[in-house]
């Protein structure tokens, strides 16, 4: 305000009159201090128009409108940046809000650092520094504290994991190695999706919108409260996707929908206690375009439309004691099932129960512990193409953890040590240490350094999977049978990670958080032959050629990323971003295997490059565009490419909203990932959009 | 429903001046004037805390009717004061500036000690008072005073409206035997909006 205040009141004298120099540079001097004089008045006048017109806009507004709008609440931001000793990345609820997408996974792009690919309409790959595909198995997802990878393969069916977007209040996105508090699994990041609590959605809430691919979709909510101390949610929403085209151009037949119910409960029966109770449930259906062997006798793989019939839900109570301002307790309990009707036909049902206490020892000393326990049972139909062997398989899974964050010198450096131990079904125990150091010169810069260890513990298919891969007739008539074994003897794959980040905030303008690493591989999977056997079931006669799991491949990942947010004026931010990463893979010498090497090194993009803008319009109009570059994956022959979505909408006062949403603006379509266990075909991405009413009342 | 937008326009000294520096001044006030006339402007920041506050303060004012033996005539202004540390700064008097409430132009006094509150329509008791809730409580009786605050447990402690702040929003409690005793009456807006609840010993009349 005062840079512009200076153009406009170093006013120029008349242009009638023109003094000589020396007299116009005293004139000039004369009129300084009345120039700065009424510079201090317009900059004041400046000022206070902009309070008072903030003031102005609040009185405005109806007592109803005052009681839903949000205040900003600059310290606790603050706090939540400043000691994590990690590379942590926050998606907001405005980032939701504003990056048009219309499921998780979209949302998930905006991580430098974590790279989403979609497959096709229904799955996707989704890592974090690197080897993805569409089972990739290095990341653990968590909605509310409750884990949402499967058992069966170590990974995610994103395709399920699904929430009204507009509940969330934030995502942590956490890269690096979170195995010594969240356990195995966490090898590579920790996605934690936390929802709002029940109080802070009351009200009915209607959304509704559709376009060319998103076909149809709706949500409808409300939130009130049951008695004085208790509220609640709950929510019901559907979608139908449209199919994408297939790269011949044809209709992909990746199309589906899926229903879902859920709700929320918090009640905060005593001064010390609340009590959270959240559950959902759905049911839906999707086109799998996939690649199957039918039979010995015809075993070419052939090119299908899986239709699978998908089903699920869970119930989930937490239980916060606060002791005092130093101590408090958390009980998780959980049950979730579901139901897949893919080539596995798997329902399973498993129990969870975590139990957490903080606590503060000796004011320098800030210390977590927790135990659990989780109860797993599978029971799976299989088919020709994949089956588990055995089909019904119950196993049970305890830890432990421990991580205490010691005061070195207050407010200055902070030490975390922690690990977990885990006990499971396959390998028996493992530990994940790691050591974390954080140093904040100030209040604006802080530095980190990590050291970790992590385990990615066997899954079922990794020891119990028969995967027939395809076939050929053999010499004499007999058939011969390429599968795929699990080994029952399959190590867990290790990581030891080396990791450093710097983090700046400068006022509310700026912040600017970097992360580079190093992680060290060891035991990762192969496929290694072994000796060929003949098998009588299913019949005729065949001979086999096995494919076994073995853990000889190990090799380094090292990378850095970037992210920025720069408000730019009050009514436009900035959000780069950027990620770089290299891998360098090798197998043991008695290793036989062809294709993983190479696998693991060209299905992660070198290059990958995020910009968000959002723009605040005149007449509560908002503008939010985002640009996403991704290089080319190399193994997979897919070629890089250019994303670029944008979403403008309307606020009617606090309670209705309309948006437009253009996605994949760019190109007409393109291919973002190909699977190599062609368990998914690829479909294309194409240009879409959609427009969205959100009602609230 | 698109809100009503109005902006004023900032009081400029009357002053000749020639005509390039008329138009430098037109091109400056613009400056200063053009951040501040979108609605949009207040919807890219969201308000501060008090800020909130003190536009829940004046809709307390407006929905609340007050005996006419509070005033001390026709012509008295509506006083609105701060009891304890001010946390508001300039915001309650950018809100209530050249307001009317009642028909009454808006004055808002800090008040220096408890007595000087019955001259008062509203009193805001800061949380620096907190520990002196039960002195300020019995120093006010009997005036047509509409005590609000922001400690937890105010209005339970025996005042007529408590503030809160709940995760990122503002909320209220209403103790209605508090405002009877003040001889105040809310408008069913307000009470329907409101948590209720009453004092805590149950006192009715004193």
């Amino acid at each position: 305000m005062i840079q512009k205040a200076g153009m406009g009141a170093s006013a120029a004298p008349s242009s009638e009159l023109r003094p000589s120099p020396k007299r116009r540079a005293r004139r000039w001097w004369k009129r300084a201090p009345s120039a700065i004089g009424w510079l201090a008045v317009f900059a004041g006048f400046g000022l206070s128009t902009v309070a008072q017109q903030l003031a102005e806009d609040l009185t405005s507004k109806s007592l109803e409108d005052l009681m839903n709008t949000r205040v900003v609440s600059v310290s606790k931001k603050e706090e939540q940046l400043s000691r994590t000793a990690s590379a942590v990345f926050v998606i907001t609820q405005d980032d939701v809000a504003r990056s048009g997408a219309t499921n998780i996974p979209d949302l998930l792009r905006i991580v430098p650092g974590l790279s989403v690919a979609q497959i096709d309409a229904n799955n996707w790959a989704i890592s974090v520094r690197g080897l993805t595909g569409r089972l990739a198995n290095k990341l653990l997802v968590l909605i509310d504290g409750r884990t949402v990878y499967v058992p069966t393969f170590g990974g995610v069916f994103w395709d399920v994991v699904d929430l009204p977007l507009e509940d969330i209040e934030r995502i942590e996105v956490i890269r690096g190695p979170g195995g010594s508090i969240w356990g195995a699994n966490a090898v590579n990041g920790v996605i934690n999706i936390i929802t709002k609590k029940a109080a802070q959605t009351r009200g009915a809430m209607l959304v509704a919108g559709g376009g060319n691919v998103d076909q149809g979709f709706g949500m409808a909510q409300y939130g009130g409260s049951a008695s004085k101390d208790t509220e609640y949610r709950v929510y019901a929403k559907y979608f139908n996707l449209g199919h994408l085209p297939d790269p011949a151009g044809l209709n992909g037949g990746d199309a589906w929908h899926v229903l879902r119910g859920g709700f929320r409960a918090d009640s905060a029966f005593s001064a010390k206690d609340t009590l959270t109770l959240l559950g959902d449930l759905y049911s839906g259906r999707e086109g799998l375009p996939t690649t199957l062997v039918a039979s010995v006798t015809s075993p070419v793989p052939q090119d299908v439309i899986a239709r699978v019939n998908l089903s699920g839900g869970y119930l989930q109570s937490v239980w916060n004691h606060v002791y005092s301002n130093r101590s408090d307790t958390s009980l998780q309990l959980s049950y979730d099932h579901y139901g897949r009707g893919d080539v596995f036909g798997e329902r399973r049902g498993s129990f969870s129960a975590d139990f957490q206490h903080h606590f503060v020892w000796r004011e320098r000393q800030d210390v977590v512990w927790g135990v659990g326990y989780r109860y797993s049972d599978s029971h799976s139909t299989g088919s020709f193409p994949a089956s588990l062997n055995p089909a019904n398989l119950d196993t049970h899974l305890f830890s432990a953890f421990l991580s205490d964050e010691i005061t070195v010198v207050p407010e200055r450096l902070y030490l975390t040590v922690g690990t977990k131990l885990e006990h499971n079904y396959y390998t028996g125990f493992s530990a994940m240490p790691s050591g974390r150091v954080a140093w904040t010169p100030n209040k604006r810069h802080m530095f980190w350094a990590a050291v970790s260890q992590a385990h990615r513990t066997p899954a079922r298919t990794d020891a119990e999977l028969r995967a027939n891969l395809g076939g050929f007739p053999g010499p004499g008539g007999v058939p011969v049978l390429l599968s795929l074994f699990g080994n029952p003897h399959f190590q867990d794959e290790q990581l030891i990670a080396y990791e450093a980040g710097y983090r700046i905030m400068l006022r509310k303008q700026f912040s600017f958080d970097f992360a580079a690493y190093y992680n060290s591989y060891t035991h990762l999977q192969t496929l290694e032959p072994a000796v060929p056997f003949f098998e009588d079931a299913p019949p005729p006669p065949h001979l086999v050629l096995p494919l076994v799991f073995g853990n000889l491949m190990h090799g380094e990942t090292h990378g850095l990323e970037a992210a920025t947010n720069w408000k730019v004026t009050s009514r436009w931010t900035l959000s780069p971003g950027y990620a770089f990463e290299r891998i360098h893979m090798h197998l043991a010498p008695t290793s036989q295997d062809t294709g993983s090497v190479g696998q693991a090194e060209g299905s992660t993009p070198t290059h990958s490059a995020q910009l968000r803008s959002h723009v605040a319009l005149p007449h509560a109009l908002f503008w939010d565009t985002s640009a996403y570059f991704v290089d080319r994956l190399a193994d997979l022959g897919v070629p890089s490419y250019t994303r670029v979505d944008t979403a403008l909408s309307w606020k009617f006062g606090e309670k209705v909203s309309l948006s437009v949403v253009g996605q994949n603006l760019l190109k007409g379509q393109h291919e973002e990932f190909v699977d190599v266990t062609q368990t998914a075909r690829s479909t294309l991405v194409k240009r879409s959009g959609y427009a969205k009413l959100m009602w609230s009342f | 429903m698109r809100r009503a937008v109005r902006f004023e326009e900032p009081r400029v000294p009357d002053c000749r001046r020639h005509g390039r520096e008329r138009r430098l001044l037109a091109a400056f006030l613009a400056f200063t004037v053009w951040p501040a006339a979108p609605s949009a402007r207040a919807q890219a920041e969201p308000p501060t805390e008090y800020q909130l506050k003190a536009a829940f303060l004046f809709n307390f004012a407006k929905f609340t009717d007050w005996p006419g033996e509070g005033f001390a005539s026709a012509e008295s202004p509506f006083l609105v004061c701060v009891l304890g540390k001010d946390p508001f700064g300039r915001m309650l008097d950018d809100t209530l500036q050249g307001k009317l409430i009642a028909q009454r132009p808006v004055v808002i006094e800090r008040l220096r000690d408890v007595a000087a509150g019955r001259r008062c329509q509203v009193v805001f008791v800061s949380r620096s008072e907190s520990s002196r809730l039960a002195a300020i409580f019995q120093a006010l009786r009997r005036s047509s005073t509409l005590l609000v605050g922001e400690t937890d447990g105010f209005a339970r402690a025996g005042g007529a409206i408590e503030l809160t702040l709940e995760e990122d929003r503002v909320g209220f409690i209403i103790n209605p035997d508090a405002a009877g005793r003040a001889g105040l009456r809310f408008s069913s807006k307000l009470l329907a909006l409101a948590r209720i609840v009453h004092d805590d010993s149950g006192n009715g009349k004193s």
